[in-house]
C-alpha cells in the first residue's frame, strides 16, 4: 500500500484505488483517471498544497487534500 | 445546416471557429477560456452552415456549469452534425469524450487539431487507422496556420448524408442487458441514439431524466426501475453505473491510442517541465510574478507618454477649426460652447489619456495569455486561496477581471463549487478593469512623478503596488465571506497547466488593438457624450442661487472630504456608474463648468485644473483607492444579477466593495490629516 502522495516527483505509479470523495472522483474519471491508470508527479507548487500530475500527456494540478487517499501500486 | 464544435478544453475550438466563421471569438492558452456558446455563419459551396462553438468538456457527465452547456446541446438540441475537436498531442484522453459522443450521435466529424504541435514533439498518429476503427471521418488540421480546414469543410459537405454506424464501446454484457430493458419504450421521435439515453436514465443522470420527464412517465420509471433491479441483482449497485461504464471507454480509449499513435521521443514535455520549474518554482515564483507584473506596467507607462502627447496635441490642433466650422453653421453661442468646450474637449481628453496605455497593455497581456502563463499563476496562488477557502481557478477569473468585470464574473463558470464561484464574482471588482485602469495611470502621473527620467519605473512600481492592494482585499474578502454568509470548506478541483505555446505575435497585436482597446475607447465616448451633456445642463439649470450641479456636489461635499474626495469626484464616481471609463470625463466637467479657467498648452493642464480645485497628494491617493474599491458598473452588477440569479448577490457586488473602499478611504484620510 503506496499513497499517491508520497510518490516522489516523476516516478511513475499505478493507479489501485480511488477513495476521494465523489467530486475528486468523478474529476478524475473524467480526465482518464481509473483503476491501472499510469499517474506520474511532475510539479509541486510553490506552496507545496498543490501537486501537478502528468495524465495520459496532459499536467493536471490538484490538491494535495483531495488525492489524500489514492493508493497506487507499491512498485519497490 | 447547423454544426456543433465539441472537444476538450484548450484545444482549440474557438480557433477553428474564428477560422471557419471569420468571427473573432477571443481564444487563449488556458482551459476554460470558452464559457459560452457562441455563434457563427458561413457559406461553403453554396451551403449555408451555422456554427456552434460550445465550451470544452473532457467528458459528457457534465460536472460544471460550462459543460452542462455542451452536453444539453449534444443531447437536446437538433443539429446536422458535430466536430469532435481532437488535441492531437494527447489524442488518448481527448478519446474518451470522442467515444461518449459516437454513442450519441454517428454525424461525427473528428478533427485532429494542433498536428504540427504533435509533430514537433514527434508524436505520429495513424489517422487512416484511426477513421477505421470510429467509423467516422478523421481530419487533420492546424487551425491557427488553416491548414486542413479545406479538408474539413469538404467532409462536412458529405457527412450529413452519411448513414453509416460510428464505433461503439462495447459494455459489460449485463448493463448491455439493462439498456435492452429500458430502450424500446423511449419514444420515436428521438433523434439521438435512443440506447444511449437509456443508460443515462439508468444511470440516474439528473438532467436526462428530468428532459425525458421520468418522474412523470410512470411506464419509463417502471422500467428504468427494472433495469436497476436487474443490474442490482447482479452485483452492479446504481451508484458504481457510471463508473463502470466509465472504466470500459477509459480501457478502450488507451486501446485504441496505442494502436494509432506512435511516440519517438519519450520526454518530449522536457521543455516545458523546465520552463515550469522556473516560473512555479519555491524561489523564483513569485519575484517572476512580480517583475511580470511591473515590466508590463513599465512598457505601457514608458510607451503611452510620447503618443499620448501627439494625441492631445492632434484634437487640440483640431479645436479651432471645428469652432470655425460650428460658427459658420450659425449655431447658438451656447450650443457651440456646449459642444466643443463641453463635449468635444473631454472626448480629446479621453482619447489622447486612455488610448495610448490600452492599446499597449492589452497586447502585452494577451501575450502572457496565448503563452500559457496565467495557470500557473493559479498554480501558484492557490495556497492563498486555500487558506481563504476558495478556489486557484479565481485567479484565472481575476486576471480576466483585468481586461472587464463582466467578463471575470461569466468566466467565474470554471469555478465548479457554487459557494466558490460566488465568492470569484463578489470579488471580481476589486481587480481594476481597462475602465478604471487609466485612473489609475492619470493619477499616478500626474501627482506623482516628479520629474521624468525614471519616472515612468516609479509610475510602474505604484501601479504595481495598487494592483496588489487589490489582490490582497480580495485575499481578505474572500477570507470574510468563507468565515460568513459563504461558509464553508474548500472543495475538490483540478487545474489543467497547458502546453507552452509560441504567441502569434502580429496576430494578437492586430486582434487586441482591434477589438478590446476599440471596444472600450467605443463604450468610453458613447457614454460620455451624454453624460457631457448632462453635467452641461446641470450646470446651466439654476435653482434658487446656484447650479444645480453646485447644489448636489454641495450635498456631497462634506461626506466626500472625510473620506479624502470631494463632492466633484464622488459625483463622477456616482454618474460614472454606467461605465468607469467616465469618472474622469465628468470630474473634468464638473469643475470646468464650476467656473475654472486653466490654459489647455499640454497633458499637464490637466493637473493644473485639478489643483486649481484644491486636490492635494491625500486627493490623489484617495482618487485612486476609491478607483479600486467603490462599485462594479452597471454591466457587471446586471452580468452579476444574471449569473447568480438574485438580486440579493447583485446588491451585495455593490456594497461590499464601496463599504471597504469608503473605509479605507476614510481611515487613509484620518492618517493624513494626523500627519500634516
Amino acid at each position: 500500500m503506496k499513497r499517491l502522495n508520497d510518490v516522489r516527483l516523476g516516478e511513475e505509479a499505478t493507479l489501485i484505488t480511488v477513495e476521494a470523495n465523489e467530486n475528486i472522483k468523478k474529476r478524475l474519471l473524467d480526465i482518464g483517471m481509473v483503476k491501472g491508470s499510469k499517474i506520474t508527479p511532475v510539479l509541486i507548487s510553490p506552496g507545496k498544497d498543490m501537486v501537478a500530475y502528468n495524465i495520459k500527456g496532459a499536467v493536471i494540478a490538484i490538491r494535495k487534500d483531495d488525492t489524500r487517499n489514492i493508493i497506487v501500486e507499491d512498485q519497490a | 445546416m447547423k454544426i456543433g464544435l465539441v472537444g476538450n478544453p484548450n484545444v482549440g475550438k474557438s480557433t477553428i471557429f474564428n477560422a471557419l466563421t471569420g468571427l473573432r471569438q477571443h481564444t487563449g492558452n488556458w482551459p476554460g477560456k470558452t464559457v459560452e456558446k457562441a455563434t457563427g455563419y458561413m457559406t461553403y459551396n453554396g451551403l449555408e452552415y451555422q456554427i456552434e462553438d460550445l465550451p470544452g468538456t473532457y467528458s459528457l457527465m457534465a460536472h460544471s456549469k460550462e459543460e452542462e452547456v455542451t452536453r444539453d446541446f449534444i443531447y437536446f438540441n437538433t443539429y446536422d452534425a458535430l466536430i469532435i475537436v481532437c488535441d492531437a498531442v494527447c489524442l488518448e484522453r481527448n478519446l474518451n469524450l470522442v467515444l461518449q459522443v459516437l454513442e450519441v450521435t454517428d454525424k461525427v466529424i473528428v478533427c485532429l487539431n494542433l498536428i504540427d504541435e504533435a509533430k514537433k514533439k514527434q508524436i505520429y498518429i495513424d489517422t487512416d487507422k484511426l477513421a477505421q476503427i470510429l467509423r467516422v471521418p478523421v481530419i487533420e488540421t492546424t487551425a491557427r496556420d488553416r491548414q486542413g480546414l479545406d479538408e474539413l469543410l469538404a467532409t462536412l459537405e458529405t457527412i450529413c448524408d452519411k448513414m453509416s454506424k460510428a464505433h461503439h464501446v462495447r459494455y459489460d454484457e449485463n448493463i448491455l442487458e439493462a439498456v435492452d430493458i429500458v430502450y424500446p419504450i423511449i419514444q420515436d421521435n428521438v433523434r439521438i441514439n435512443k440506447r444511449a439515453v437509456a443508460l443515462k436514465l439508468i444511470s440516474g443522470d439528473k438532467n436526462i431524466s428530468h428532459y425525458f420527464n421520468l418522474d412523470g412517465d410512470k411506464i419509463l420509471k417502471n422500467k428504468v426501475n427494472e433495469a436497476r433491479t436487474y443490474l442490482y441483482k447482479k452485483g452492479i449497485k446504481l451508484n458504481d453505473i457510471e463508473t463502470i461504464i466509465t472504466e470500459e471507454v477509459i480501457e478502450e480509449c488507451t486501446n485504441i491510442a496505442s494502436e494509432v499513435t506512435q511516440f519517438n521521443k519519450k520526454d518530449y514535455q522536457k521543455r516545458d517541465r523546465f520552463i515550469d520549474r522556473i516560473l512555479t518554482g519555491k524561489l523564483t515564483s513569485y519575484p517572476i510574478m512580480l517583475l511580470m507584473l511591473l515590466l508590463i506596467f513599465w512598457i505601457t507607462i514608458t510607451g503611452a507618454n510620447y503618443p499620448s502627447q501627439i494625441l492631445y496635441d492632434f484634437f487640440f490642433g483640431l479645436e479651432d477649426n471645428l469652432l470655425n466650422f460650428l460658427a459658420f453653421l450659425h449655431l447658438p453661442e451656447t450650443v457651440i460652447n456646449c459642444l466643443v468646450y463641453g463635449v468635444y474637449r473631454v472626448l480629446a481628453w479621453v482619447v489622447s489619456v486612455m488610448l495610448p496605455p490600452m492599446a499597449i497593455f492589452f497586447p502585452l497581456f494577451t501575450l502572457l495569455e496565448d503563452l500559457g502563463y496565467l495557470p500557473r499563476i493559479a498554480f501558484n496562488l492557490d495556497k492563498a486561496f486555500k487558506k481563504c477557502a476558495s478556489c486557484g481557478k479565481q485567479a484565472l477569473t481575476m486576471a480576466m477581471g483585468f481586461g472587464c468585470n463582466a467578463v471575470g464574473v461569466i468566466g467565474a463558470r470554471i469555478i465548479d463549487s457554487p459557494r466558490e464561484r460566488l465568492i470569484a464574482i463578489l470579488t471580481n471588482s476589486f481587480v481594476p478593469c481597462n475602465g478604471r485602469f487609466p485612473i489609475l495611470i492619470s493619477m499616478i502621473t500626474m501627482f506623482f512623478i516628479v520629474s521624468t527620467g525614471s519616472s515612468s519605473f516609479i509610475s510602474a512600481l505604484l501601479l504595481t503596488l495598487m494592483i496588489l492592494i487589490g489582490i490582497i482585499m480580495t485575499f481578505v474578502i474572500s477570507k470574510i465571506l468563507s468565515k460568513t454568509i459563504l461558509k464553508g470548506m474548500p472543495s475538490a478541483f483540478t487545474l489543467e497547466l497547458p502546453p507552452y505555446r509560441r504567441p502569434q505575435i502580429t496576430k494578437v497585436i492586430i486582434r487586441s488593438v482591434l477589438d478590446r482597446t476599440l471596444f472600450v475607447l467605443k463604450r468610453a465616448i458613447c457614454i460620455s457624450a451624454p453624460a457631457g451633456l448632462v453635467i452641461w445642463i446641470m450646470a446651466n439649470v439654476h435653482c434658487g442661487g446656484n447650479t444645480m450641479l453646485e447644489l448636489c456636489t454641495g450635498a456631497l461635499d462634506p461626506f466626500a472630504r472625510a473620506i479624502g474626495l470631494d463632492g466633484v469626484i464622488l459625483m463622477a464616481f456616482i454618474l460614472g456608474f454606467p461605465a468607469n471609463e467616465i469618472v474622469i470625463p465628468i470630474m473634468i466637467m464638473g469643475y470646468m463648468s464650476l467656473g475654472y479657467i486653466t490654459d489647455f498648452d499640454n497633458v499637464s493642464a490637466l493637473k493644473n485644473l485639478f489643483l486649481d480645485n484644491g486636490w492635494t497628494p491625500l486627493t490623489a491617493i484617495c482618487v485612486m483607492l476609491f478607483t479600486l474599491m467603490h462599485w462594479p458598473c452597471l454591466t457587471t452588477v446586471f452580468t452579476i444579477k444574471k449569473e447568480t440569479g438574485s438580486s440579493k448577490w447583485a446588491i451585495l457586488s455593490i456594497l461590499i466593495p464601496a463599504f471597504t473602499g469608503i473605509i479605507i478611504c476614510f481611515v487613509v484620510t484620518q492618517i493624513y490629516h494626523l500627519i500634516f
